[in-house]
């Protein structure tokens, strides 16, 4: 393997960044919620967390109207 | 002028406080980070499967092309249907939370309700589709440093199609008031149909749909900024047309 990783910290830095303001944004969201409209509390937790992007997104669009 | 101002800003606030606005951009930005970075990547993904299956082939290296290449079909596909994902409540949710009532009968006018919520669709569309756009040339600047023909042009195709879907949105919005899964897939119908439609060559460089299949074509130059006229008109007018349309139906939609 003749992957260069210094060479595409360019790219990786933003990107995990990025993911992490949206995961953790999503996260802090959770804990500091009451009530659910779907699921609960842990699902939604294991949901963000698991599935980069489309989690964050899919609590944001479900559970904050 | 006050009622728009004052609406816009509540949008903006509302956008603001569930994050969705910030989602939003930084979905966008990942896309921007991520298709240059796919580009540079392909190359040594595809000699390391063949490496593996025993396939000798030289692979060539990838050009600022591929970049926008990547960019395009991330865009095209993911981009816009997260934008409409996100936003595609922002008329229903008002319907089934029974929040407008109050507003309406103080005396907000009801064109100014769609056209604040169009015009805010618009700015953030138009905020994320160029801030993503900028972080794809920049990188692309960067790592390749060629030109390509008619850039602009090809960005701003996606950006008109973005616009067609927003007053899509708009119009179904105010059709199916309270559900947010019929505008969805009405949505979904129309780009499924105009799919259909396009395997037509004779209508297909007419429809909008054309608009966000010849953005490579177009950098590549297969194709001449002439032959996108017809289908930017078209759409444009069919922007206009829905806008209106969604405007003269919300003044008679019942609220209760």
């Amino acid at each position: 393997m003749n992957m260069d990783i210094q060479e595409y910290l360019p790219f990786l830095i933003p990107l995990f960044l990025l993911q992490l303001v949206l995961m953790v944004t999503a996260l802090i969201m959770i804990i500091r919620q009451q009530r659910f409209r779907y699921f609960n509390r842990i699902i939604w937790i294991v949901i963000v967390i698991i599935l980069n992007i489309i989690g964050p997104i899919l609590y944001f669009v479900l559970e904050r109207r | 002028m006050r009622q728009i101002s004052a609406l816009f800003r509540k949008e903006l606030i509302e956008s603001w406080r569930n994050f969705k606005s910030m989602a939003f951009l930084i979905v966008f930005i990942i896309i921007g980070v991520l298709s240059p970075f796919t580009a540079l990547i392909m190359p040594d993904i595809l000699s390391m499967v063949m490496e593996d299956s025993g396939i000798k082939a030289d692979i060539p290296e990838s050009t600022a092309l591929d970049s926008y290449t990547q960019f395009f079909s991330n865009m095209n596909q993911m981009g816009l249907a997260i934008f409409v994902i996100i936003f595609g409540s922002i008329l229903t949710h008002e319907f089934s939370r029974n929040t407008l009532v109050n507003l309406v009968t103080k005396g907000l006018k009801r064109t100014n309700v769609i056209v604040v919520k169009s015009l805010f669709l618009v700015f953030l569309w138009t905020l994320g589709y160029v801030i993503s756009a900028l972080v794809t040339y920049v990188y692309t600047l960067y790592y390749w440093d060629e030109s390509a023909n008619h850039l602009v042009l090809s960005f701003a195709m996606t950006w008109m199609y973005g616009l067609f879907v927003i007053s899509l949105i708009m119009l179904a919005s105010t059709f199916f008031t309270t559900s947010f899964i019929a505008v969805l897939s009405s949505v979904l119908a129309l780009v499924i149909v105009m799919l259909m439609a396009s395997i037509h060559p004779d209508i297909a460089e007419y429809l909008p749909q054309y608009l966000i299949g010849s953005n490579i074509g177009l950098l590549a130059g297969e194709i001449e900024s002439g032959d996108v006229l017809w289908s930017s008109v078209i759409t444009g007018a069919a922007t206009l047309v829905f806008f209106m349309l969604a405007i003269l139906r919300f003044k008679k939609v019942p609220m209760n």
